[in-house]
């Protein structure tokens, strides 16, 4: 049975409203009965409708069903009937005695699991043959679009150059945000996302930013030439370019390819990372694989609060197939099909032993990606060191990692209360020439630590 | 690199005041960069530091710099709580820090009691609750329960540090006159024979301020021999002719010490001269006779002003209409030991004595318009102060509310007071007693719980005054009320006091309440 810490349900909160209302209906008084079994928890609480509603929770895979009118998902019904069960589940009955309502929608969730049938639609040949040369036409005019804009991001960044960076803290991000619309505009939003980049960088931060600005301007100029030249690179490596300028392969399409890099496994999520952009919410989880040590990154989107796709838990083990994006250098996935969510699960897990050795693993991604970052390592027996006000996470050979000035105070301390100072093995987020700690294994289990 | 500081440097002044210098970039670089057009600069300078932005990342290796490791958290002694305690935890952080601290407190008593520490993961928030100031005086509880972990971290934020406590000797030797008045204070309860040493080697050296704290310090429960050390004191005080005002404040303090102990000099040398006003009448018929009370109308050799300012200390002008022999006669009322009054009238039968105050505050006081309180009220304080139970139920049996301070109701048991409120007071009046209500380590029995709700549910137009009593106050209510508060809370809220009372009494109320009752049932 899948029984997630109360920590860990609370991670599934949709937003902060939801998370408050989910607290205050995990109360007993609050529910006209609950039940569960290996498989499946249900519930029927009263709401204010005539008929109580009724909350389902896949307890293998995760997964929530209610009948409220909510949109939000989980609903604040799924995530109180599952934060009371992970509190104390001796206060339900477990019984095998499903009602009906509970029994239908749990084996539908379990057939679907076990065999995925995909829809087969007929297209006669003509239909087809229009439909490949409409794409052809779309494919060349966005081609075309994105060209001119990467025309015009080069001569934006040399007149930069030209006039020096040194008058950008005064611009504002406003006058990044023109450029990145203007790329938006002509479909590059990978180039777009570069432009972006600019704004994330803390001019304020004394003399910090002079390297960060022009590292930015850097890559992003390797990337537009590597675009001018992409005829030249190897299939794998075009497909990143393409990745970063803005191409996208939809989800569907990808889990439809036969050809893709798939990978089963039982992953570890290591971490999860929120972050807002306008009415966009991205939610990244990193996920490391127990049996062939691979990392993979799952990128989620929620559009004005519409429900992400996945639902991890960071933290949790987690029996996966994953199908990874064409790539150089395979990292960003999808989940094909997900099994049973593991709260406990402790396999060996293959670590680099020093900074040394992790470094060289790094530039073997790099080799294959240049643009690499925010990749995921797991290094044995790191200890917190302190010099001035900068943290670091020192090996046992006292090679040292200086920790990214976006861990905050109260992060610092939960690390520091995590380790009490002694060496553990620890997953990190390699971010530009620092790390972010994303957890530490104590004791065999491996604890987050919030980002 | 030095190479790419070099092209920060031309990066940030521009291409146009400061031209890439090939030379400062790496052979391999340089090679590369051989074919490349190098007129236009900015595109050549773009293609360096591509490429060196990547060299140098590559290249980039771990510092080697060993720093001083922070020296290892000791092992835990005691064990983790179990997770039901961590989720308890939890919700009350989620009702916030500041709403229920007696449940914070009573919840880390509880892990005290069982030899429980927190698990790493929740000694930060735990922590971080030092720095607010309710929780303050908890630091030392706090530093218990956080384990071998927390105290640990505390070395990386001074906030969360406990107060060093100074050993009383180094405050004595050492510290201001302010911290050393606090630190005999406290000392004086552990160890009063050697604070009165103290007291008594320091007096001589003194400045008058200092020798006026050093007196207060007595004021709480003197002891034996402390009787004659303030009796000496009042004497020499007594003897100065032109008494500055300093000496006026110790005269007084000497004096409301020296009244309050019937077996002082001071004492039964007021008591003498207090019999002067005691008058025995006949009865009508002369069987019997009965001591009554008359005081002056104008200044006598006692009740004058320049006795009170010389005797006394007593330099204050009453009140507009107030008699001054009657005023001060209100001085000795309310600091004499209450035991002077049942010796002068020659009985103990108080609510005779109260009548004889009663009656002589009358003669006194006929066709004058009073603005003050009545002897009675004055006699209170003193009942009050000595927690004189004889006097203090007289009192209460034949006054009104307002005719007493409420600080008598000091002198009853928890089960009296109790009593005492169900039967005479009315919970619209709660706000003149409430403090009474909130005694240290007193749970209110089922039936005086549901008096206090029931009365604030019934006044739902007073809501605004009774609520944060009753919030502030809910560690105080027996948790069998909470089949009543449940019973409230389906009522259907008619209207917006109703609404409000459901959301900001009722619901707090059993959250309060059932948390509460999961502490005490581990």
């Amino acid at each position: 049975m899948n029984r997630l810490s109360e920590e860990q349900v609370l991670q599934l909160a949709p937003d902060a409203s939801s998370l408050k209302s989910g607290k205050d209906l995990a109360n007993v008084k609050k529910w006209l009965n609950f039940k569960y079994n290996e498989r499946v928890l249900w519930g029927e609480m009263q709401g204010s409708g005539k008929d109580p509603y009724r909350t389902q929770i896949d307890l293998v895979s995760t997964a929530f069903k209610c009948s409220c009118p909510s949109r939000k998902f989980p609903c604040k019904h799924g995530l109180g009937l599952f934060l009371l069960f992970a509190r104390d589940p001796s206060v339900m009955k477990q019984t095998d005695d499903e009602p009906t309502w509970v029994k239908e929608w749990i084996d539908k969730r379990q057939a679907k699991a076990e065999k995925i049938v995909e829809p087969i639609v007929e297209i006669d040949d003509k239909t087809q043959a229009k439909r490949e040369k409409d794409k052809l036409k779309r494919e060349n005019e966005r081609l075309a679009l994105v060209q001119a804009g990467a025309a015009e991001l080069e001569l934006w960044l040399k007149d930069l150059l030209r006039g020096g960076f040194l008058s950008l803290p005064e611009k504002g991000s406003g006058f990044f945000d023109k450029t990145a619309a203007r790329m938006v505009d002509a479909k590059a939003t990978g180039l777009a996302n570069m432009v972006k980049g600019f704004t994330k960088i803390n001019f304020y931060n004394g003399t910090g930013w002079h390297s960060e600005v022009l590292a930015q301007a850097a890559g992003t100029f390797l990337l537009l030439e590597s675009f001018k030249n992409i005829e030249k690179q190897t299939p794998s490596v075009q497909e990143d370019i393409r990745s970063l300028v803005g191409w996208s392969q939809k989800k569907a399409e990808l889990l439809e390819d036969e050809t893709g890099e798939k990978i089963s496994d039982t992953w570890l999520v290591l971490n999860r990372l929120t972050e807002h952009e306008d009415d966009l919410t991205i939610q990244k989880h990193w996920l490391f694989g127990a049996k062939t040590s691979h990392f993979a990154l799952i990128l989620d989107f929620s559009y004005k609060n519409t429900p992400f796709s996945n639902l991890l838990v960071a933290g949790t083990w987690l029996d996966a197939e994953l199908v990874f994006y064409p790539s150089n250098m395979p990292f960003r996935a999808v989940i094909k099909n997900q099994g049973a969510t593991k709260a406990q699960f402790h396999p060996p897990v293959s670590s680099s032993h020093n900074w040394q050795k992790a470094q060289e693993a790094f530039v073997e991604k790099l080799i294959l990606n240049a643009w690499a970052d925010e990749l995921p390592q797991i290094l044995s027996q790191l200890t917190v060191a302190k010099h001035d006000d900068m943290w670091f996470l020192q090996d046992t050979e006292g090679g040292l990692m200086p920790i990214s000035r976006l861990m905050s105070f109260e992060k610092m301390m939960q690390l520091l209360a995590l380790t009490g100072g002694k060496a553990l093995d620890m997953a990190v987020l390699r971010v530009q020439d620092t790390v972010v700690p994303l957890g530490v294994f104590v004791d065999n289990n491996y604890k987050i630590i919030k980002i | 690199m030095k190479a790419w500081d070099e092209m920060v440097k031309c990066a940030l002044l521009g291409t146009e005041k400061m031209p890439l210098q090939v030379a400062i970039l790496p052979q391999n670089i340089q090679k590369i960069l051989e074919k490349t057009d190098k007129t236009d600069s900015e595109a050549y300078f773009l293609k360096a530091a591509a490429l060196t932005w990547t060299y140098r990342r590559a290249g980039q290796m771990p510092d080697k710099t060993p720093l001083p490791s922070i020296s290892a958290a000791p092992d835990e002694t005691l064990k983790f709580a179990p997770p039901q305690y961590i989720s308890l935890l939890k919700r009350l952080f989620d009702s916030g820090t500041s709403r229920f601290p007696q449940l914070f407190i009573l919840f880390f008593e509880k892990m005290v009691e069982k030899n429980y520490v927190l698990t790493p993961e929740n000694v930060y928030d735990v922590l971080n609750l030092t720095t607010e100031p309710i929780y303050r005086n908890h630091k030392t509880l706090i530093s218990r329960v956080v384990g071998e972990r927390g105290r640990w971290l505390t070395q990386f934020n001074e906030a969360w540090q406990m107060p060093q406590v100074q050993s009383f000797d180094a405050v004595w030797a050492e510290g201001s006159s302010a911290d050393r008045r606090l630190a005999l204070t406290d000392y004086r309860k552990t160890d009063p024979e050697k604070a009165f040493n103290l007291i008594k080697g320091a007096w001589q050296e003194a400045n008058a301020r200092e020798k006026k704290d050093l007196l207060k310090i007595l004021a709480t429960q003197p002891q034996n021999e402390e009787w004659t050390f303030v009796q000496a004191i009042y004497d020499d005080l007594v003897q100065e002719k032109t008494p500055k005002a300093i000496t006026q404040e110790m005269k007084e303090i000497a004096v409301g010490l020296l009244l309050n102990n019937p077996s002082s000099d001071l004492y039964k040398k007021v008591a003498e001269r207090l019999k002067k006003y005691v008058v025995t009448k006949k009865t009508f018929l002369g069987l019997s006779s009965k001591n009554t009370l008359e005081l002056p109308t104008e200044s006598d050799d006692f009740l004058n002003g320049t006795v009170m300012k010389y005797e006394f200390g007593h330099g204050f002008t009453p009140s507009t209409n107030e008699l001054l022999t009657e005023y001060w006669f209100t001085y000795f009322l309310n600091r004499m030991h209450p035991s002077v009054w049942e010796d002068l009238l020659e009985t103990d039968d108080w609510q005779r004595i109260l009548q004889v105050l009663e009656d002589a505050d009358r003669l006194i006081t006929n066709n004058r318009k009073r603005q003050r309180q009545s002897f009675k009220w004055h006699i209170s304080t003193a009942l009050g102060n000595h927690r004189y139970r004889q006097g203090v139920f007289a009192c209460l049996k034949t006054g009104k509310n307002s005719d007493y301070q409420t600080h008598i109701l000091n002198a009853l048991s928890n089960d009296e007071l109790e009593k005492y409120f169900i039967d005479h007071i009315d919970i619209g009046e709660v706000s003149n007693v409430r403090n009474h209500l909130l005694r240290e380590n007193w749970r209110w029995s089922s039936t005086l719980s549901l008096y206090i709700l029931r009365g604030i549910i019934a006044r739902k137009n007073e809501t605004y005054n009774n609520i944060p009593f009753a919030i502030n106050s809910a560690a105080f209510f027996d948790s069998s009320i909470l089949s009543e508060l449940y019973a409230l809370s389906k009522l259907p809220q008619s209207d917006w006091q109703l609404q409000q009372q459901h959301n900001t009494l009722i619901m707090p109320l059993i959250q309060f309440l059932e948390i509460r009752k999961e502490i005490e049932s581990f």
